[in-house]
């Protein structure tokens, strides 16, 4: 068996001065030879997660690659004809026959027995020309990359939809769901080798800690988990009840999740039995961001939002009065398993709040929004859970999401003009950098610090984009 | 790489916050202080689930908007943003172009349509009636049917919930269910309830109440029984299919001069993200499914 290179460990140039042995000797060098450097370099590049060494020329300013080792990564036939002193480049896929044909004596280039405009190089009876255009004419995908002079192509098509959400699950491979024109579904995707391995016809999945499984409701109430192995869906009919906020237990053998049209109860589903569990049912309305704080005893961290309230003429049944003067998010916590445990009001600031994150010290960070102040930045700020104290981290830096890994590690997500630096928050409250992209991260996802995943682009427009020790590649068009 | 580890030095980066800050915006200035950063929500109660449950998960990504959501009654959710008390009205149908009689239209606002909500007549779960016919609902809510014996029940007087002049919910029912007929508001078995959240506690607690509401506050735990209509079950599988013909679509109703902010909170309600999300288990349907 071949011994196998992961692409994406390294990204580096073989320079050469030795000019690469051809197949092609034998053709007529009589065709117009363009003006290149002497120097043939060889390039690593990507196809479907494999490494392959490429011979490549500078042309001007652009790097051309060999047309031989090119089609042979991609897999792509290629038929000298010493008699017409031409080329073929042949690749059927299905029904799909393409062809391109080039004249070396002529220098021009056929696509399927049509003119084509492919700037072709032959040089020593090599032909050459940019790798991205080639293996686009036959299907493949060049995936574009962050200051990152590796080419990664995938030899299929890579997902076209408004990917919005991302999780990482089993085997490093990730979740993605996609809205294309056509079909709402989610894929099963390997960013190694950019394939899709399944989709399925499911939406708002959220995966177990241990990336085994998957949890969503469905349009009747109902809890559903799909085994991502074997992709079997057991349904819990018992409660049907909406629910909103799923999240699973650390060792992933229950769900937790917000009860009701209210947000009103915190219940919980063990997978084992099959048996729902109402844990608090306070009564208090509008419970969102539910956070396990321990499991041992169980607590839970979560936001209460308060509404504005109306005041309608009853005569008219106009509005008079609109008072949001009580509105607003704030932060409790409750240990429910204590029987006689009531709600602890955690803040009670007139902030936006979001993201609450239990770091592994019991502290509760989350991000702070002034919204009073156009210009005032978003603050991290950490919260004592047993004397209500806060404070301010790392203050003047413009936080905007913060995240766990499936490892446990804290990611926060720093704005800067350029772009989005994520950093760890370490257990001795360091700041590690981790990477930088010129994007602005929607969301992001982790297995650890070096295998991350996030998502970018305006709502209904979203992409996805891979991150293999700070190398960020765009997997989704 | 460049080493841009930070030191975290709680005695040196640390400042308490203040806690017991007063919020600024008291119902006096709501309408005057409406800025470019702020959302008000107001109008229907039947789309207050979704509202409610769209602004919380928009303020992830829109941290520096403020946003507060309230409910009363569909006609209220126009009339708040034509007074400028409001800068989004929820509505049930589009107030903005359909006509419905005894109420404004507001044909100088901007209506973008966000779900497509069922909705079904309830009676307490203790109610052993489960379908009514068209012709059996016009009768009731017009005064003609007051026993449940009439419609195969037990020999007790029927209450009648509905809901006041100007409520989507209502505007809805008439029309799909009642089939154009005009609820006949008075009667000693008639009241009149304000909101959806009270029709839901008013029905529940009368075992021969009758009422009527928007599928997303009929839970098991609700105490409501959906009568099916015509024989035909009061599900979003029927809405979807479309079987069940009791629905409407809501609406978020803006001035045509909309704040970005604004905007963005209404193209979010229509994302896929939260269309095929929060929406769906909310039980209403993504406007995208009825087409």
């Amino acid at each position: 068996m071949k011994k196998v290179i992961p692409a994406l460990v390294v990204a580096s140039s073989i320079i050469t001065s030795q000019v690469i042995p051809t197949l092609h000797d034998s053709v007529s060098a009589a065709s117009k030879v363009s003006s290149v450097n002497d120097v043939t370099a060889k390039k690593q590049i990507s196809v479907d997660g494999l490494l392959k060494n490429i011979a490549t020329i500078k042309h001007g300013s652009k790097v051309l690659y060999s047309l031989k080792d090119l089609s042979a990564a991609l897999k792509i036939t290629s038929n000298l004809n010493k008699k017409t002193n031409s080329i073929e480049y042949k690749l059927v896929s299905g029904k799909t026959k393409t062809s391109l044909q080039f004249n070396f004596k002529t220098n021009s280039t056929l696509l399927n027995n049509k003119k084509f405009n492919l700037s072709i190089v032959n040089h020593k009876g090599v032909p050459f020309a940019e790798a991205n255009v080639f293996a686009s004419v036959f299907g493949k995908d060049v995936v574009k990359t962050e200051k990152n002079s590796m080419l990664y192509i995938s030899s299929t098509k890579l997902i076209q939809a408004d990917t919005y959400e991302t999780q990482f699950i089993t085997g490093g491979k990730l979740l993605v769901t996609g809205d294309s024109e056509d079909t709402l579904q989610s894929y099963i995707l390997n960013p190694i080798t950019m394939k899709v391995e399944k989709t399925l016809p499911y939406q708002d999945l959220t995966v177990s800690n241990n990336g085994n499984n998957a949890v969503f409701v469905d349009d009747e109430g109902i809890i559903n988990t799909i085994d991502l192995k074997t992709f079997k869906v057991t349904k819990f009919e018992k409660n049907v009840e909406p629910k909103t906020g799923l999240i699973w237990s650390f060792d992933s053998k229950k769900i937790y999740f917000i009860e009701g049209d209210k947000n009103t109860t915190i219940s919980q589903l063990d997978l084992a039995s099959g048996e729902f569990k109402i844990l608090v049912a306070d009564k208090v309305e509008n419970k969102s961001d539910l956070v396990i704080a321990s499991e041992a005893p169980l607590k839970f961290v979560y936001s209460v939002t308060k509404t504005a309230t109306s005041t309608v003429d009853p005569e008219t049944g106009e509005t008079t009065v609109i008072d949001d003067s009580t509105a607003g998010q704030d932060l409790w916590s409750i240990d429910p398993s204590v029987a006689t445990a009531t709600a602890v009001q955690l803040t009670n600031t007139p902030d936006n709040k979001i993201y609450p994150t239990v770091l592994p010290s019991g502290f509760i960070s989350y991000l702070s929004q002034n919204t009073d102040d156009e210009n005032a930045l978003t603050k991290l700020l950490v919260l004592n859970p047993l004397n209500n104290q806060t404070m301010t981290l790392f203050n003047g830096k413009q936080f905007h999401l913060i995240k766990k890994t499936m490892d446990g590690k804290v990611l926060l997500v720093q704005s800067f003009s350029s772009g989005d630096q994520v950093f760890e928050l370490t257990e001795s409250g360091l700041l590690k950098p981790i990477f930088k992209t010129n994007k602005t991260i929607n969301t992001i996802t982790a297995t650890s610090t070096t295998k991350l995943a996030f998502t970018y682009g305006d709502d209904g427009e979203e992409k996805t984009a891979f991150v293999n020790n700070g190398n960020v590649l765009y997997i989704t068009k | 790489m460049k080493k841009m580890t930070k030191k975290l030095s709680i005695a040196v980066l640390t400042t308490a916050l203040a806690f017991g800050v007063s919020n600024t915006f008291t119902k006096d200035n709501v309408g005057a202080a409406i800025d470019k950063n702020r959302i008000v929500i107001a109008g229907s109660t039947a789309l207050l689930p979704l509202t409610n449950q769209a602004s919380k998960e928009f303020k992830k990504s829109n941290p520096k908007i403020k946003i507060s959501v309230s409910g009363s009654s569909s006609i209220a959710g126009p009339q708040a943003v034509k007074k400028g008390s409001a800068t989004i009205g929820a509505a049930d149908w589009d107030a903005t172009s359909e006509k419905v009689t005894g109420l404004p239209t507001f044909s100088d606002l901007k209506a973008y349509k966000i779900a497509v909500i069922p909705f079904a007549a309830v009676v307490s779960k203790n109610n052993p009636v489960n379908d009514l016919s068209t012709s059996e609902l016009q009768d009731i809510y017009t005064g003609k049917i007051t026993n449940w014996k009439q419609v195969g029940g037990p020999d007790k007087k029927i209450n009648v919930y509905t809901r006041s002049i100007g409520s989507g919910t209502r505007v809805n029912f008439e029309k799909k269910a009642l089939k154009g007929e005009d609820i006949k508001d008075s009667g000693s078995n008639v009241e009149k309830v304000s909101s959806s959240g009270l029709m839901k506690s008013k029905v529940a607690g009368d075992d021969y109440g009758i009422g009527y509401i928007d599928l997303a506050y009929i839970t098991p735990s609700s105490g409501l029984k959906a009568l099916s209509y015509n024989g035909v079950k009061a599900t979003v599988e029927n809405v979807k299919a479309k079987k069940y013909p009791v629905w409407g679509y809501g609406y978020l109703i803006t001035k045509s001069n909309v704040s970005e902010a604004n905007m963005k909170f209404i193209k979010f309600m229509q994302s896929s993200k939260f269309q095929n999300k929060s929406l769906k288990s909310l039980k209403f349907i993504p406007v995208s499914e009825m087409k």
